[in-house]
């Protein structure tokens, strides 16, 4: 499978480009190295001093650090040395004349070892205890902290190969006896393992760095399996909370964006329809067509609603339950990715699975956290979508008016006593945006004591957008509880809630649309209804005015009501009771419960709110939704280690439910604007829907390792699900995965690699995410379906028993390595995922009563590479600068389809061996010089004037060649610095945003149009870019054509934080742990190769709305 | 701990307890079909679904069609016209999925897959029902009598009328006795086939409804009767031109009808509720009406053609009320979808078979069989009802077979205009298509026979069955 990626040229191209990034930062890191090496020269004259007390005197002179063993180096040795400027080899070769020993410089630390350190290993220990008791032991005091000076309780300190230690107390202080030459091991989880020989120190301070992808981590993965990162041999990708803690707020899935290798998230549509755009989250590549693309999302154990197939919730607008969480209550989330840890989740794990774990108290003293966060947002100026302003409106109508040979004195937008549009420039943009502010404010507590811990938190936050009239609140609290009831017994409880208010309101296209010429009050200040204009003339030859209706988007935002509530609640209950050692059982229950009201009126003041005729009604409407998933989890764990072997085992049966209940009532005919319930509307109907679906499952997981050597993982699940046929509801699924850590073998010996892992998984899992009783046919009650006043039934869809799961098969392949003293990490995965037996809603011959069914008919491949290489380019005791790339590449193939017609999909095309997400479009052959008219190719590429649709092909795809971001982190003393930049290369976006507003004429009596429009031919010879403005006339020139298709390339500014942490002695003073001060900004810019001034590209094209620019300010306050 | 133990021993037993059944969730307000038909009273509600299947698709154009594409309209190509447009200047085309060509095709077959479904599970409940016996074979009857009707418009549509060719062995149109799967492909039959399916569902339901007796609680002419079954024959035998027969089931209807009274005749449209002569109506209460907005006072869709307007040679025709002047026009618009005092909410009933058409069929069977002078008498029926004067006043000066028949022809306009009909009357004489000079379409004449005579098999059925033929030029 490698061979045939590899041997595309496709990727070849892909791997050129990571090529030059690897290459990029390779250079900055051996320069950072060599830097270092020629830092110190040491000059030293000594006479008869041990050898010990040479090396206390260069760590204290030249900042160096020796870590040795006392069986290699005989540290008594009396010596007498006389170096002036000498580099520290050769140093240490005068000192140490010994063939036996070996130098190694890493940074500030020198290691010296025997030769042959294999054959002595033996001997060192039992010679060990002799020699330590020749010095004298001593106590060693210090304080551990992390790299934001924060002190880090429960750190292991342990005498290197002495078994003996200790770990840091609350205040991150550690007292030890140890001998100078005693090695001390600082290791704790989530951080890098650190030693420091102790040296002639009696006090040390030790900073542990994060390590947040490569190191010995410990992952909770499927079903709170816990595993070491060194043995997991899975796809798995964790960012940790200090990875998002500077991210915008929101919603807890835009906290992904970038920073996940293969996970793409972006929104839904490029229009206008919902201000609350719908986003995605697609995990290497799209891989079903009918069924959802999302990922699975669970919490703390228990799968999140997060809406619909396409996240559509029910409502009105959709807003994203994602957006319900607080992201300051989240420790970690893991991405799964390949069959290897997805297959645990069965039928829902084709797209993934992430798995958000939320903080847990640690034991220890109550420990409060206070963070906040103030924020000003405004629209990126670079990113609107440019249009003309009053005086080239009217100076491009008036033309396309001429242009049609009609008088000029007929022109409809002649100044009358409702308009003068002569003199009248609204910017539309200045109307509906405004200054945005985000408030955010969260408070913990966790703590516990011997037998229990807790975290308990409360947040709050607001954020006003910048498009007026929109706003999010969020109350939540969260409350995770964990009892010890006896060493074998233990309970977790966590518990989390929030409620949030929704204010929601669309312009639709009108903030780029409406006519610059036409204010939104009148006169006297009311909101304008009407505008005033020509129609043709009277048959005296006199004008002919007209009043038209003028749709106010401002009064309706103004006088319409849009606001939704959510309540939404998560709980899980795991009981844990260990009866035998390392057997245990567990019992989770969880529960995931949204409840949302939605509530709307249509004021009688404006349009929106009158009937047809303009009579004053009134509309209102509202909406109950209540989802509910319960979950019954019973688990039987094994985790035994019997000397190099070491075994996970998990058996699990699982029962799910999940419903949701809708009632909905609608009214018109209101006394006035004053009441607004449905209640009181003269004319009431409602509905209601209710919505079940259960699941039931039997999986088992095991995991082998030996020797840290060679791991390999097993996985099972069988699943049932009531959303298909009798004869096809089980579906089984499984996968096997293995990893070989070569770094851990004996004949591995590298000065440069520290370790090097080679993985491979292979297995299926599922998609069962359609609708619920598409298998069996369904009849359907209601009004439709009654007759003569008699209540009826009718088929609402024709039956096909044996549609059944889409079943998803994927390879992965994965390389780690970390070299260079851990400095340089790279992480190379390649993938292969195949779907079968592809859901697809098709057209269907008609005599089956029916217009399409469900089938499984088709298959699609998804095949990529990720590269993620983190890389610490320069460190220093003051200063640190690592760098992590990410870059993903996936390719998506519709292998074959029914009866391998290609099946138009409305921009799109899906066709065997294309992309699933490859365009069919009429090319664009830009203007004809002579008269100005459009042309396009036809399929043999000769230019044509005439617009047919079959001269559609297929061009270009959404699916970008490469995407992934840029992170570096700078930290200098108290200084932190984070910028992220994400970036895409390829791939094509199709703007029906600019179509209407690119319409040469067509539109532009209701319309202001694109800037891109004053570029537009005049004469014959003119190479222009928009064809020639002819009123009311359509020359095809704005139907869909790759005219609107963008380059989506570009690279993005997205977040950039600058944090300051307060002295210690400051801090302390104000009776504080830590005090953190932030400052962030996010999507900061952003840059398209294909941008030119006063025109629109594709950044101006993106999502329906212009990009919001966020400047915030955070505190962070522990104590 | 051992508090706990328990615990977890009821919870196991309570999952486990569950297990069985776990599975089977059905949707509130939907069911999968078998669950659905699996008590007597699923199928009783599937009646009125059946009904209400075909109205939908007299609604989505069918019952529009044989008017635009007759010679008695004008269309007025904005709103609701724009949907028949194409009908109109006979430019149908197979890719008009969205409009007639595609919605009378999927609707029908739409209706003909509830309806078989009737026909598929009545028998299951009848052996586990005995006791509703009366009851269930009343509900067959009904499916048998749609059944019929929905092939007898499906044939008409989609196929050249049954005497294009002398043995009608010419294309027609699928014939289902249930519904077929996915894989299935099920081409078309021959129009005799098709005819023969027909006549032998009508035969069935006829004698049950006999036997039976139709359901008290139903509404008549709201749903099938015997009447309903004979009337629908005597219009099958017409176009088969089995004239002996056709004449034998009108008579037998005319014998349980009367015809409305010349007094009564515009409340016939006018008011809501069934009339005296209505044999089979399809009932509007509660439908989203395309016909009603259609044939809007308004903003009118349609007029009456000049040639239909010349054919009301008498001021004091009844029928001319039913035709009324636009303001500020010359145009007539029809009354016979405007019921002024009808709640908003309820859709136009379509009259499908009357009485009136009856007495029509009757006349035109007598002449063909040479019984001129009967048959003249049958349109004096009609005629003295329109002109509220004694039948022995009026005077048909009609002599030849040919003119008696051009005499009933003109007759069956006048009685039966934009009540679903004309284009078939045309096509199934092998008449040609001739509008008058001042049309608004832009085809004026069509000679028979013709293959725009008949629309094509929409695409998306051509592409999705591959035992399917298209119609000869399309």
């Amino acid at each position: 499978m490698k061979k045939t990626l590899l041997s595309r040229v496709a990727m070849l191209a892909v791997f050129k480009k990571v090529a030059f990034f690897i290459l990029l930062t390779f250079i900055s890191t051996l320069n950072a190295a060599n830097g270092n090496f020629q830092q110190s020269k040491i000059s030293l004259d000594v006479s008869d001093t041990t050898i010990f007390e040479v090396f206390s005197i260069i760590e204290k002179e030249a900042n160096y650090r020796f870590v040795y063993s006392v069986n290699d180096v005989d540290v008594n040795k009396k010596v007498s040395i006389k170096v002036t400027n000498v580099d520290i080899e050769s140093f240490l070769t005068s000192l140490l004349p010994s063939k036996h020993l070996t130098f190694d410089v890493r940074g500030n630390q020198v290691i010296i070892k025997s030769k042959t350190k294999k054959s002595t290993k033996k001997t060192t220990s039992s010679q060990n205890n002799v020699n330590s008791s020749a010095f004298q032991q001593q106590i060693i005091e210090g304080l551990v902290l992390d790299q934001e000076a924060m002190p880090l309780p429960g750190v292991n300190v342990i005498i290197k190969n002495a078994r003996r230690g200790t770990t840091t107390d609350l205040d991150g202080q550690f007292r030890i006896k140890a001998t100078p030459n005693d090695t001390l091991v600082f290791s704790f989880v989530g951080f890098a393992k650190q030693e420091i020989p102790v040296g002639s120190k009696q006090h040390m301070e030790v900073t542990l760095v994060m390590d947040g992808q490569l190191s010995e981590v410990v992952i909770t993965s499927s079903y709170g399996t816990k595993q070491r990162k060194e043995h997991l041999v899975s796809s798995t990708y964790t960012v940790g909370k200090d990875e998002i803690k500077n991210l915008p707020l929101e919603r807890i899935d835009k906290l992904l964006d970038g920073i996940v290798p293969g996970l793409q998230y972006s929104p839904q549509s490029d229009n206008t329809s919902s201000a609350r755009s719908r986003y995605s989250v697609s995990i290497r590549g799209d891989a079903s067509l009918s069924a959802s693309n999302e990922p699975l999302w669970i919490l703390d154990g228990t799968p999140l609603y997060t809406g619909g197939k396409t996240n559509m919730t029910g409502m009105s607008t959709s807003v994203s339950p994602l957006s319900y969480i607080n992201p300051e209550d989240i420790e970690s989330i893991t991405v799964l990715k390949d069959a290897a840890a997805t297959t645990l989740y069965g039928a829902d794990g084709a797209n993934g699975v992430i798995l958000i774990t939320t903080k847990k108290g640690e034991k220890g003293e109550t420990r409060f956290n206070v963070s906040a966060r103030k924020g000003l947002s405004f629209i990126a100026e670079n990113t609107r979508f440019k249009v003309l302003n009053g005086q080239q409106y009217m100076g491009l109508a008036q033309e396309a008016y001429t242009n049609t040979n009609r008088d000029i004195n007929y022109f409809p937008f002649t100044d009358n006593a409702l308009n003068t549009y002569s003199n009248t420039n609204v910017d539309w943009y200045d109307v509906f945006y405004d200054q945005g502010e985000t408030s955010q404010i969260g408070i913990s507590a966790s703590g516990g004591s011997e037998r229990n811990s807790y975290y308990i938190s409360g947040g709050y936050y607001e954020e006003k957008s910048t498009l007026i009239g929109n706003k999010q609140q969020r109350f939540s609290i969260r409350a995770n509880n964990n009892i010890d009831f006896t060493d074998k017994m233990n309970i977790d409880l966590s518990l989390g809630a929030s409620y949030n208010v929704n204010e929601l309101f669309t312009p639709g296209n009108d903030y780029y649309e409406n006519l610059p010429i036409i204010s939104p009050y009148n006169e006297d200040g009311s909101f304008r209804q009407y505008y005033r204009v020509i129609n043709g003339y009277n048959p005296d030859g006199t004008p002919k005015w007209e009043d038209r209706r003028f749709f106010n988007s401002l009064a309706r935002r103004e006088q319409n009501d849009d606001r939704q509530r959510g309540f939404a609640f998560q709980g899980n209950l795991k009981y844990n009771y260990e009866f035998l050692e390392g057997i245990s059982y567990r019992l989770q229950l969880g529960v995931d419960y949204l409840s949302s009201n939605e509530n709307r009126y249509h004021s009688m003041k404006n349009w929106s709110g009158k009937d047809q005729d303009g009579n004053r009604v009134g509309y209102a409407s509202l909406i109950n939704q209540d989802y509910l998933k319960w979950l019954t989890t019973h688990l039987l764990t094994v985790n035994k280690t019997i000397n190099e072997h070491s075994i996970n085992g998990l058996l699990g049966y699982e029962l799910m439910k999940d419903n949701t209940r809708l009632v909905s009532a609608n009214g018109s005919g209101f006394v006035n604007d004053h009441v607004r319930s449905v209640g009181y509307a003269a004319e009431q109907d409602g509905g209601s829907n209710f919505r079940e679906k259960a699941r039931m499952s039997y999986f088992g997981n095991l995991t082998y390792s030996y020797d840290g050597r060679y791991n390999a993982t097993l996985v099972v699940r069988r699943d049932g699900n009531s959303g298909f046929g009798e004869d096809v509801r089980w579906g089984n699924f499984a996968s096997l995965g293995a990893a070989w850590n070569i770094h851990n073998e004996n004949f591995f010996s590298s000065d440069y690699i520290n370790a090097l892992k080679l993985k491979a998984s292979y297995g299926s899992n599922g998609n069962s995410r359609i609708g619920s009783v598409e298998s069996m046919g369904v009849y359907g009650y209601g009004d439709a379906h009654n007759y003569a006043g008699l209540p009826g039934a009718g088929m609402e869809s024709s039956p096909n028993p044996s549609l059944s799961w889409e079943t998803t098969y994927m390879t992965n392949l994965g390389v780690e390595l970390k070299a260079f003293d851990k400095r340089v990490n790279l992480i190379v995965e390649a993938y292969r995922n195949k779907t079968d037996r592809l859901i697809s809603d098709l057209d269907v011959s008609r005599t089956t009563g029916d217009v399409r069914v469900y089938r499984n008919i088709g298959a699609i491949e998804n095949k990529g590479i990720e590269v993620t290489l983190n890389t610490i380019n320069w460190r220093n005791e003051d200063f640190i600068w690592s760098t992590t790339i990410m870059a993903s590449h996936n390719r998506n193939k519709l292998l074959s389809l029914f009866n391998d017609i290609p099946k138009n999909n409305g921009n799109k095309r899906w066709e065997v061996g294309e992309d699933s997400n490859a365009y069919y479009l009429i090319r664009w052959a830009g203007v004809d010089p002579r008269d100005g008219y459009p042309l396009w190719y036809d399929k043999n590429g000769n230019i044509t004037r005439e617009y047919s649709v079959d001269n559609r092909v297929v061009y270009k795809t959404s699916t970008p060649d490469l995407f992934g971001s840029i992170t570096n982190n700078f930290s200098y003393k108290n200084f932190n610095l984070r910028v992220q930049a994400s970036y895409m290369l390829g791939g094509y976006g199709f703007s029906s945003f600019g179509r209407g507003v690119s319409s040469d004429g067509l539109n532009i009596e209701h319309q202001n149009q694109s800037v891109n429009q004053l570029d537009h031919w005049g004469e014959p010879g003119d190479l222009a870019l928009s064809p020639v403005p002819l009123w009311g006339v359509s020359t095809k020139s704005v139907m869909n054509s790759t005219r609107f298709l963008y380059n989506k390339t570009h690279i993005r500014l997205q977040n950039v934080s600058l944090g300051y942490t307060m002295k210690r002695e400051i801090t302390e003073k104000l009776g504080l742990q830590n005090l953190t001060l932030t400052l962030i900004g996010d999507n900061l810019g952003i840059w398209t190769p294909y941008d030119k001034k006063n025109r629109n590209s594709y950044k101006n094209n993106i999502s329906g709305f212009p990009m919001e620019t966020s400047i915030s300010f955070g505190l962070n306050a522990s104590f | 701990m051992k508090k706990f133990n328990k615990f977890l021993v009821f919870i196991s037993l309570l999952s486990c307890f569950s297990c069985s059944d776990f599975l089977e969730v059905e949707e509130v307000g939907k069911v999968s079909t078998p669950v659905y038909f699996s008590d007597l009273d699923g199928i009783k509600s599937a009646i009125p679904g059946a009904y209400s299947s075909v109205y939908k698709y007299y609604n989505s154009e069918f019952y529009i069609y044989p008017q635009v594409a007759g010679d008695l309209l004008d269309l007025v190509p904005t709103n609701e016209g724009v949907k028949v447009l194409d009908q109109y200047n006979y430019i149908s085309d197979a890719s008009q999925e969205a409009s007639t060509v595609g919605h009378i095709w999927t609707n029908a077959f739409h209706a003909l897959a509830n309806i078989n479904n009737i026909l598929k599970y009545q028998p299951e409940l009848l052996n586990k029902y005995p006791k509703n016996h009366k009851e269930l074979e009343q509900i067959k009857a009904q499916a048998l009598f749609l059944r019929a009707l929905v092939h007898f418009d499906l044939v008409r549509t989609y196929a050249q009328n049954y005497t294009y060719t002398p043995d009608a062995s010419h294309l027609g149109v699928p014939v289902l006795l249930s519904s077929p799967g996915a894989e299935d492909n099920i081409g078309r039959s021959s129009v005799k086939k098709v005819y023969d399916q027909i006549l032998s569902d009508l035969h069935e339901a006829n004698d049950i409804f006999e036997n039976e007796g139709t359901d008290t609680n139903q509404t008549q002419p709201y749903f099938g009767s015997d009447i309903a079954a004979k009337a629908l024959l005597s219009r099958v035998y017409l176009y088969m031109e089995d004239w002996e027969k056709s004449k034998t089931y009108a008579q037998q209807v005319l014998l349980e009808v009367d015809l409305t009274s010349h007094d009564a005749y515009v409340d016939m449209f006018k008011t809501s509720g069934p009339s005296q002569e209505a044999i089979f109506t399809l009932s509007g209460i509660k439908k989203n009406s395309f016909i009603k907005r259609f044939y809007s006072t308004q903003e009118p869709s349609a007029f009456a053609s000049k040639k239909l307007q010349a054919m009301f040679t008498e001021p004091s025709d009844v029928r001319l009320e039913l035709l009324q002047n636009v303001e500020g026009s010359e145009n007539l618009i029809t009354l016979k979808y405007f019921r002024p005092e009808e709640a908003q909410l309820n859709g136009s009933d379509l009259p499908v078979l009357r009485a009136s058409e009856m007495v029509l069929n009757l006349a035109e069977a007598n002449a063909n069989l040479g019984l001129l002078e009967e048959a003249k008498n049958n349109v004096k029926t009609i005629q003295a009802r329109a002109l509220g004067v004694p039948e022995t006043s009026i005077v048909i000066n009609a002599v030849t077979q040919q003119e008696v028949l051009e005499v009933i022809s003109i007759e069956r306009a006048k009685e039966l205009c934009f009540e679903g009909q004309r284009f078939f009357d045309i096509t199934r004489r092998h008449k040609d298509l001739e509008r008058s000079p001042q049309t608004t379409s832009n085809v004026e004449h069509i000679a028979y026979p013709s293959n725009l005579f008949v629309l094509p098999i929409p695409l998306k059925e051509m592409n999705t069955n591959h035992n399917m033929i298209q119609n000869e030029g399309y």
